[in-house]
């Protein structure tokens, strides 16, 4: 059977997503513009080898509609040859542009591809979008809708994640992400954004809060008390789980991920693909997994879906070096370490998306590229990427580095 | 029925005026008169516009609430063709080439003023005492004349959904502002004003039959709008109990009417409407027959000519001046009845006129009575001590302390100093009446009649009839009651009577899922989502638990060896027991604060002492045996005559407290759930369930499985055959 290799990945930066964000001023197009040209270039790339490039966008309308991936492709140069997709499963796009171009690999259909993804939060808002699950009224109320942050609490709730175990672990993401940043753990695939005179937007993540302590996280007021408390959603989940008295918010902008712009690209292809490019792999993919879990609690996935992938590759739990457990929200990561006994030290060592944001589509191949980068600095062999992702899924991908 | 009257102008009237009728209805018949006058009007060219009217006080409402019941027999096929029907002749009147205005000098609601939606010009009088409402929802229904798309076109999808899903009734400025109505006039010059707005105008047709229309507020996308969507959705979902489903498809109509054209909108509007009448679950049928028909029903005075004079209560004697004696001499005072407040001190008496005048005051501060009306009310209360002043009296309610002997002293007492053929009722909600009948010379004409607290905001009253009690007195009794705008419902005497027979069902139920280690949280959203108000320990808490054991021992003392003991009581003794005595306490199932008395947590003591860790739990099923418990019992009071008639049961349950209003009452949804099903589901629980013989279904209910019966008619008269 071929294997699917990963040649490169590549990043931009993480800008606040909000009208004082630097990365505002430029389009979504402009963003995996910015990825597709530094893939290229970096790796003196024919792109007429590249046979599809496929992005992630969880908002794919307005400015990210209309196949963002192939106009993308277009506008950054590459051949016309090379096709483009742009695909939406929630936050877990990216990671799944990813599995679909290794799965065109594993079968042998393509030699070479560009999977990742985009999101501009600042100028396409989450749910802007519409769609059934919130906005049907016969829909929302058979699958009992939720908003992502009362289901984050109601996980905290029910299985006894207290504020105080949040926010540490909120600090510790900011801690980590900023010793990363400063060791210059994101300089290999961070590649900056520039306008159109080539003057630079931003060169690194803009999101973090080095000096975040308990004490500051402890006085903000949680976020989804209202849309819980006063808009009746705790009612709806509540329905769901009878056995939670009440609904404890325990998530907050400090423990919840930023919102935040970006982009990602990863060059995925076969052997030969590589060698027909003159690229050497610098991982593999060995597998991975989708899965759907109830919608209400919506955030439990991750392990579930982990398990399913390590098992598709013959691994286990303890045979992976190192986590990269998408920071949704805090609770979704402790959530993930008791279920799956993980060791919390190999899981987001370089922080995670509470410090530098989460910019929903981009965010898998985003992760693949640190987790990718870490392997090869720390020289350990096995990783895992793994997210929720909304509407009760969880999505994961076993990598190897080579 | 829409007479017409052509002017020199050019422009047509039509008179709205249902004749023989106080008031106009804008049903069937109705809607076809009016599309004979557009028929007629679009073919003549000498029309030049149109003013519609109506003659009477009112604009006019909307079907009446019986033709809805009877629509909720129909078929899906007529239900479509019954709401079609009114849609097409709106639609004739928005199409038939000629400006149309309506004018409203009063009250207007459902399809009526969707008539006045369907107007280019619509002109409501300056000084009018109106109110604009669409009610349907309350009914588990939703509009079907179109009015939900007209009102979405025309005032937002905000707006619309807010006037919709409240059934909220506008004032003459809130619905101007809005959009509602177009302009205002004084009531003198609407006509005038019309006419010439028909005769100006140079548009014929509604803005959206326009290519380019656009909803008011911008459509669903818009951020603000796309949210509000959402969090009406949610807000309709977590208050499921009541008419959630009709919320439901209010809300389809205004989100998917606001993604099409308006004639997809109308189909959108009848297909959601069809659903609602029809469904399985009968919510339509089982809400508008137990609050819309049987309710207004059992509260109406009947006014026969040889019983109208003599039955009116004039002067009201209460004994005891206590909470439950100031409040029904409140609700009497209120109805213009002269009150003697009795107790056994001037001081005393003079207490409870003194809550009496806080309750107005609290009402006055409100701004919703006028210091004019409180006084008058005030004015017609007399404090006294003197058992001399019930010699006017028509009618004496014994209120006093529920102690045997305190009543017999106050009963006898008042025997002798009331006129011979007044009546003599007691205010009790545990003792027989037939006992305390002993203690007065008038058993005839001597009753109880049970009052819930509070007085001032429950409606229901059981009118109880002893052994003796005649025909007439319970009549004299029951419009009584209804004179001071309550409801009565006769029942038979028995332990604990009606309402709180099976109210204590219910209780004994969240007990005894207790007993059985269902977490506690468990049975406490099974009630809420079951439609009852108060989930069951939390109203044991309230009633008080303590309360609740006096009770159960007080039936032990009573029934001696023939007492059962109920599957739960146990758990209301050792909650006694660990000093957990309810919200008065401050601790109870519920944790309550010291300081402000809140409802805080579950009380972690109980899943310490009841959890068996069982997490496999069939909630659906709870929810079931919470009702079905109750309905049961309700179905046993028939059997044995405490209530007469499955009306009586359903209202008093309704009013008496709350029973989950979206079934139509206890005996309603064993109709809806079938009395096979209803049986099978009893049968299987009472092998299921410890102690279940609560679960044994009811002789009746084999009856009626048997014969193939429901406790309703299973058909009415069709509206179209």
């Amino acid at each position: 059977m071929p294997a699917a290799f990963i040649f490169d990945a590549v990043r931009t930066p993480r800008g606040k997503g909000k009208r004082s964000g630097s990365l505002h001023c430029a389009t979504a197009v402009q963003l995996a513009t910015t990825c597709l040209e530094a893939l290229r270039d970096r790796n003196d790339l024919n792109t007429a080898l590249v046979e599809d490039v496929i992005l992630g966008c969880a908002g794919p309308h307005g400015e990210q509609g209309g196949n963002i991936a192939r106009i993308t492709a277009l506008n950054a140069g590459f051949d016309d040859v090379a096709a483009g997709a742009q695909i939406d499963r929630f936050c877990g796009s990216g990671l799944d542009a990813i599995h679909m171009a290794a799965a065109n690999v594993f079968a042998g259909q393509i030699d070479l591809g560009v999977a990742g993804g985009v999101e501009s939060m600042s100028r396409v808002p989450m749910a802007s979008g519409g769609g059934a699950w919130g906005m049907d009224p016969q829909v929302a109320w058979k699958l009992h809708f939720v908003p992502q942050g009362v289901s984050a609490d109601l996980i905290a709730t029910k299985f006894g994640y207290g504020r105080e175990a949040l926010d540490g672990y909120a600090v510790q993401s900011q801690r980590k992400a900023f010793s990363a940043q400063c060791a210059g753990h994101f300089d290999k695939s961070v590649t900056p954004v520039k306008d159109m005179n080539g003057e630079i937007l931003l060169a690194k993540d803009e999101y973090l809060r080095p000096n975040t302590s308990m004490e500051e996280l402890a006085a903000l007021e949680p976020s989804f008390k209202a849309q819980g408390e006063n808009v009746g959603f705790e009612k709806i989940a509540l329905l769901r789980y009878p056995e939670v008295e009440k609904i404890s918010y325990r998530h907050h902008a400090g423990n919840s991920s930023g919102i935040v712009d970006g982009a990602s690209a990863v060059l995925i292809g076969s052997r030969a693909g590589g060698e027909s490019v003159g690229l050497k792999p610098r991982g593999r993919i060995r597998s991975w997994a989708n899965v759907g879990v109830e919608p209400t609690m919506m955030l439990h996935g991750p392990w579930p879906a982990t398990e399913k992938a390590l098992k598709k590759a013959g691994l286990t739990i303890g045979d992976v070096d190192l986590f990269e457990v998408n920071e949704a929200f805090a609770g979704v990561v402790l959530h993930f370490l008791r279920l799956s006994g993980a060791d919390a030290d190999k899981v987001n060592v370089d922080g995670g998306a509470i410090a530098l944001g989460h910019p929903l589509g981009a965010t898998g191949g985003m992760l693949v590229g640190t987790l990718l980068d870490a392997l090869e600095r720390e020289d350990k062999e096995l990783g895992v990427v793994t997210m929720c992702v909304g509407a009760g899924m969880g999505i994961a991908t076993v990598i190897q580095r080579i | 029925m829409f007479d017409q009257e052509l002017d020199q102008d050019g422009v047509l009237t039509l008179r709205w005026d249902t004749p023989g009728r106080p008031d106009n209805s804008f049903d069937l018949r109705a809607a076809e008169h009016l599309s004979a006058g557009l028929e007629r009007a679009a073919g003549d060219e000498n029309v030049k516009g149109i003013v519609i009217a109506s003659e009477k006080e009112e604009f006019g409402h909307g079907v009446n609430v019986e033709s809805l019941l009877q629509l909720t027999y129909e078929s899906p096929a007529d239900v479509g063709e019954f709401a079609r029907s009114f849609q097409r002749v709106l639609r004739k009147l928005e199409t038939c080439g000629k400006p149309v205005a309506a004018i409203a000098s009063g009250s207007a609601s459902g399809s009526a003023l969707d008539l006045i939606l369907a107007c280019s010009f619509r002109i409501v009088a300056t000084d009018a005492e109106a109110s604009f409402s669409f009610p349907e929802s309350a009914f588990g229904l939703h509009p079907f004349s179109g009015a939900t798309q007209r009102l979405l076109r025309l005032i937002g999808i905000k707006e619309s959904l807010g006037m919709l899903l409240s059934g909220e009734a506008l004032s003459v400025s809130a619905s101007l502002q809005k959009g509602v109505f177009s302009e205002t006039a004084p009531r003198v010059e609407l006509l005038s004003v019309a006419k010439r707005r028909v005769l100006a105008s140079a548009v014929s047709s509604r803005p959206w039959d326009k290519r380019d229309f656009q909803i008011p507020d911008g459509g669903p996308m818009t951020p603000t709008n796309s949210m509000f969507i959402t969090g009406a959705i949610a807000n309709a979902h977590a208050r499921i109990a009541g008419s959630g489903h009709a919320l439901k498809n209010v809300l389809s109509c205004i989100y998917e009417g606001s993604l099409v054209d308006f004639d997809t909108g109308l189909e959108i509007e009848a297909r959601s409407f069809i659903n609602l009448a029809t469904a399985p679950d009968r919510i339509a049928r089982n809400v508008i027959r137990t609050q819309q028909v049987n309710l207004p029903r059992a509260s109406r005075i009947a006014r026969s000519e040889s019983q109208d004079t003599g039955s009116q209560i004039s002067v009201l004697g209460v004994l005891g001046a206590g909470v439950m004696g100031a409040g029904i001499a409140y609700r009497a005072a209120a109805a213009g009845v002269e009150v003697r407040l009795l107790d056994v001190s001037g001081e005393a008496a003079n207490r409870g006129a003194e809550r009496i005048k806080k309750t107005l005051d609290a009402l006055v501060a409100r701004k919703k009575m006028s210091v004019a009306r409180a006084q008058e009310i005030i004015g017609n209360v007399r404090p006294t001590s003197s058992y001399g002043d019930l010699s006017t009296t028509d009618l004496v309610i014994e209120a006093v302390f529920e102690d045997r002997k305190v009543k017999r002293d106050a009963l006898s007492k008042a025997d002798a100093a009331m006129k011979r053929d007044a009546v003599l009722a007691s205010n009790t909600s545990t003792l027989p009446i037939t006992g305390l009948a002993q203690y007065v010379q008038r058993a005839d004409r001597f009753l109880g009649m049970h009052y819930f607290s509070p007085v001032d905001r429950m409606q229901l009253v059981e009118v109880i009839k002893g052994e003796k009690t005649s025909a007439e007195t319970l009549r004299i009794a029951a419009d009584f009651v209804r004179l001071t705008k309550m409801t009565p419902i006769i029942v038979n005497d028995a332990r604990s009577f009606y309402a709180n027979r099976v109210l204590s069902k219910y209780l004994l139920e969240g007990l005894a899922l207790l007993e059985e280690g269902t977490p506690p949280p468990v049975i406490e959203r099974a009630g809420i989502a079951a439609g009852m108000p108060v989930s069951p320990l939390a109203l044991l808490d309230e009633i008080s638990i303590e309360l609740f054991c006096r009770g159960l021992t007080e039936e032990k003392c009573d029934l001696g060896s023939a007492y059962r003991s109920a599957a739960g009581e146990g758990v209301a003794f050792w909650m006694v027991e660990q000093g957990r005595l309810g919200r008065r306490a401050l601790k109870g199932f519920y944790d309550y604060d010291s300081s402000t008395g809140a409802r805080q947590a579950l009380w972690d003591g109980l899943a310490k002492e009841f959890s068996t860790g069982e997490t496999s739990i069939d909630f659906d099923e709870l929810v079931t045996r919470l009702l079905l418990v109750q309905s049961f019992e309700a179905i046993r009071c028939l059997e044995a005559g405490i209530v007469a008639n499955p009306e009586d049961a359903d209202v008093g349950a309704y009013l008496g407290w709350g029973f989950a209003p979206w079934t139509g009452g206890p005996i309603s949804y064993v109709d809806t759930l079938g009395a096979v099903r209803a049986r099978e589901k009893g049968t299987m629980l009472a092998a299921k369930v410890n102690n279940g013989e609560r679960y044994i279904p009811p002789a009746l209910l084999n009856e009626f499985v048997i014969e193939g019966r429901s406790f309703y008619p299973s058909a009415q008269r069709s509206l179209y055959r």
